[in-house]
């Protein structure tokens, strides 16, 4: 079985995993922009956060750098997609690139050992907990406070005005909403929680290493789409809290298939699970819904 | 009777002895690597193989927990977390990134970690003479002084070095730069050339052809899985490859001062082994590779446009025969 | 006050593909007028209205919205002035938000939006009271997601979003086309009631000359890109839709007989 350990663990990194599923449902769901730009931006919050922390700065403020940071990466691929007219999946995928390179320049080697260095985490490792119980703890408050943030902001004026850019821009035009600019924000915010999510990362793993970011999209969605299995997004407020109920179980399926020696899976095994996961997370919904129908219809 | 009485004492003890023997705890040793491939692969064999040497014995008094992170930073996190909660009595981390995972969140049980070429930089140890924590390891820093010193007996003609090498890890971007500072130093040049996958290797090694006399690889994870990429390229425009390694000298460059990571596995085996024994990890000095071996391969010279001196090639450890 | 002056656009110029919808059209209305506009197919009415609308702008030509020159500024911008309701009544509303919510989006309708609460109490009464003169039970089923509502039903929302809040005008763009005929009695009948009781200036581009001389005050014919007939007042009064197939027939003939003499 789990040990306590590794249980916290899957907890701690889908907490963080978590704010990235909130990242790819405004940037999916809402905006519906499919954006790749987070396997940068990601390792950006981390170089940022990383590079502050070690030159001295308060670590709160490191980590705020690092979500200012991941909403330039977002606006930039926004902008070439809103102004520039190039397709939002590839305006992305050129940001990403860019990214790559701007990290290994901000962090000037692409590895910055983060331990015994004073970071968010640090005071808190007073507190009389455990000692990996302690970024549990401080990452709920992170997550449960970006979710009320956002679902205000979802229910908010400008927010509503997002969720119409997405769902019909045309109409959004005709009802006086400037769509380009909704996409902008859009996109930087989500890429500002990325930004938040590596730095939080960094700081816990103890460096901020440029490899990062591999992969991050591909998590993301499989806790978005296996969230929303869990949870059916028929409200904003549900939607978000799938984002982070999909990341944990993402997560402890990883623990557990660390831990299923009898299984004889072992760690290579992950994508292929990762694979089976998110096609079982959008087959079963719809399967669900139509056995519910043919049963409904048998009674009739 | 006082005799019948000692023999049956001195009986009775070795029972109890070989009961407590039989009765001994298995251990653990998990290993974390952080991907897999040919060099971090033979330092896992290394570990292994010295362990059993030692006695301790799989599936009797011993258990292996072994994982790969597949390179993703996230299940290094998780590997090490599961670890951790397992309790072992060492945990082997290979390579930096797991390295640190491992020491962000294990504060009390002894940290082994292998193939590190910076353990200082890293943050895993205050020093490396005394870590003064749970951590402590082998490094694999290269002599690069001693290696250029064996370039250049070979070579001697040489102003301009190339390497090939990944700007994405943070050995070999440290390797690098002490490379540029040495070759400074002896008023020769370095021309470096970035693969940031091993698809660019060829790529970059190309790029080379024209600006260099000779080719140096490091011990970049990312080359090294492409060495035949820079050692064919070095076939054809006849630019001598040499290498850190040993066993890339088998495969085709010209020659290496150097360990093989399989000896690395092997030293590392051995420090794990002085703390299952009881050893503390705060004394333990950080160890690297001091024994180097000379291993030549005279066909790959051949092929390479290039006449080893004589006393070089007896010199050798090792005179590699050709692979072709 | 609306005055479109001159308006010229031509699609795709330089391809083969070249269109040119719109050629010198012209049209002043004065407050609170209801004006329909028939055409044959290609005559420019739709692009017409894109272009009062803003969605395409024009080559050459000035647009006037009381007193202010929008001629240069994209939907967005003129969404102040300009309502709209359009032909697919899927288009019209967003179907993954709820009733209330496509309201509070109208509500709000050229306005700058906060971070304050969209959906805010004090709009759900006017809501309510809106809804219920549709004699739908809507007003029950705010939370609703539009996507549950008919075709039908949503173009019905879609015409009280459009008048929520005022206009300059109101561009109704053949918005009963796609509905079965009873539905779309309901929708013209509920259009003519608000347009009265709201005084609101319209333009309602129809298909069918049943409807452009049943409703509205004055009737503008357009014929390859500028208008051709403008009729209104006691003249109008007396036309039935013989008289306007007989105007058409004109027309066609006309361009008939030109491309005769191109040919001969």
């Amino acid at each position: 079985m789990l040990s306590e350990i590794a249980f916290y663990g899957a907890v701690e990194t889908g907490l963080i995993y978590g704010l990235v599923a909130f990242a790819i449902y405004i940037s999916f769901r809402v905006l519906d922009f499919p954006d790749l730009t987070v396997d940068g931006s990601f390792p950006l919050g981390a170089a940022v956060a990383g590079v502050m922390i070690i030159n001295g700065w308060n670590p709160w403020l490191a980590t705020a750098g690092a979500i200012m940071a991941g909403m330039a990466a977002g606006a930039v691929t926004a902008i070439l997609n809103v102004k520039l007219k190039i397709l939002n999946l590839l305006a992305s995928i050129l940001t990403m690139l860019a990214l790559y390179s701007i990290n290994l320049r901000i962090m000037g080697r692409p590895n910055i050992a983060l331990l015994n260095e004073e970071t968010v985490l640090s005071p808190w490792y007073d507190l009389d907990l455990a000692y990996h119980q302690v970024p549990v703890l401080l990452f709920s408050i992170v997550a449960f406070v970006s979710l009320i943030l956002l679902w205000r902001f979802m229910k908010s004026e400008t927010g509503l005005a997002m969720r119409a850019t997405g769902a019909n821009a045309r109409m959004a035009r005709a009802q006086g909403i400037a769509t380009g600019a909704m996409i902008i924000l859009g996109v930087a915010v989500s890429n500002g929680l990325v930004g938040l999510a590596g730095a939080l990362f960094a700081q816990s793993q103890g460096a901020a290493d440029v490899t990062m970011g591999v992969g991050v999209i591909v998590v993301g969605l499989a806790s978005l789409i296996g969230g929303e299995a869990v949870i059916t997004p028929t409200t904003v407020w549900r939607a978000l809290l799938a984002c982070i109920v999909g990341a944990i179980i993402y997560r402890l399926a990883i623990a557990f298939a660390l831990n299923a020696d009898a299984l004889g899976l072992k760690a290579q095994d992950l994508n292929l699970i990762t694979a089976v996961l998110v096609t079982l997370a959008i087959v079963l919904p719809d399967a669900r819904s139509s056995l519910v129908s043919k049963l409904t219809r048998k009674k009739a | 009777m006082a005799k019948r009485t000692l023999r049956t004492l001195i009986g009775a003890s070795l029972l109890a002895a070989a009961s407590l023997v039989h009765a001994q705890e298995s251990r653990i040793v998990a290993i974390t690597q952080i991907v897999e491939h040919p060099a971090l692969d033979a330092v896992y064999q290394g570990v292994k193989d010295e362990l059993a040497e030692e006695g301790y014995v799989e599936g009797k008094n011993l258990t292996i927990m072994y994982e790969s992170a597949q390179g993703n930073s996230a299940i290094a996190a998780q590997i090490a977390r599961k670890f951790i909660g397992e309790n072992p009595d060492v945990i082997v981390a290979i390579a930096t990134p797991s390295a640190q995972t491992v020491a962000a969140a294990a504060k009390n049980i002894p940290v082994v970690f292998s193939a590190v070429t910076d353990p200082v930089g890293a943050k895993l140890v205050n020093s490396l003479e005394v870590p003064g924590a749970n951590i402590t390891g082998v490094s694999d820093m290269l002599p690069i002084e001693r290696h250029l010193d064996m370039l250049l007996r070979a070579v001697p003609n040489a102003k301009r070095i190339g390497t090939v090498y990944n700007p994405g890890e943070a050995n070999a971007v440290s390797l690098v730069g002490l490379l540029e500072n040495a070759l400074k130093a002896r008023g020769l040049t370095l021309v470096k050339a970035a693969a940031t996958k091993t698809s660019e290797v060829l790529g970059a090694a190309r790029s080379l052809v024209g600006k260099v006399d000779a080719i140096y690889l490091t011990t970049d994870n990312t080359v090294i899985s492409a060495a035949e990429a820079v050692i064919s390229v070095g076939e054809r425009a006849d630019i001598p490859v040499f290498a850190a390694d040993t066993a890339t000298v088998e495969r085709g460059a010209v020659a290496a001062l150097g360990f093989d990571y399989y000896s690395h596995g092997r030293q590392t085996g051995k420090m794990v082994v002085r703390i299952l024994k009881g050893a503390n990890t705060a004394d333990m000095p950080v160890e690297t590779m001091d024994t180097l071996d000379l291993f030549v391969n005279p066909a790959a010279a051949e092929r390479m446009d290039i006449t080893l001196p004589d006393e070089f090639i007896k010199e050798a450890k090792e005179v590699v025969k050709s692979n072709k | 006050m609306i005055r479109a002056t001159d308006l010229r656009l031509t699609f795709g110029k330089g391809t083969p593909l070249e269109n040119p919808a719109l050629r010198g059209m012209s049209l002043t209305m004065a407050q609170g007028e209801f004006v329909t506009v028939i055409g044959s197919n290609g005559a420019g009415k739709s692009t017409f209205l894109n272009a009062l609308a803003g969605e395409v702008l024009v080559d050459s030509g000035q647009i006037v919205v009381d007193n202010v020159d929008v001629t240069k500024l994209p939907t967005h911008k003129r969404a102040a002035r300009v309502a709209r309701v359009f032909q697919d009544p899927l288009a019209g509303t967003c179907e993954g938000l709820s009733i209330e919510e496509n309201l509070a989006l109208a509500i709000k309708r050229g306005q700058p939006r906060g971070l304050t609460s969209a959906v805010k109490k004090q709009y759900l009464g006017r809501f309510q009271e809106s809804l219920s003169s549709l004699g739908l039970g809507l007003e029950n089923r705010l939370t609703d997601k539009m996507g549950l509502l008919s075709g039908g039903q949503r173009q019905a929302v879609s015409l009280l979003m459009a008048s929520l809040t005022p206009s300059s005008i109101l561009l109704l763009d053949e918005h009963t086309a796609a509905l079965d005929p009873k539905t779309a009695a309901f929708v013209l009948r509920l259009t003519t009631q608000i347009i009265e009781k709201q005084k609101l200036t319209a333009l309602m581009v129809t298909h069918s000359m049943k409807q452009a001389l049943e409703v509205g005050t004055r009737t503008v014919m357009l014929h390859q890109g500028k208008v051709a007939y403008d009729i209104t007042g006691d003249e109008r009064k007396g036309l039935e839709v013989k008289d306007l197939l007989a105007l058409f027939e004109q027309q066609r003939g006309l361009e008939i007989d030109d491309d005769s003499l191109l040919l001969s």
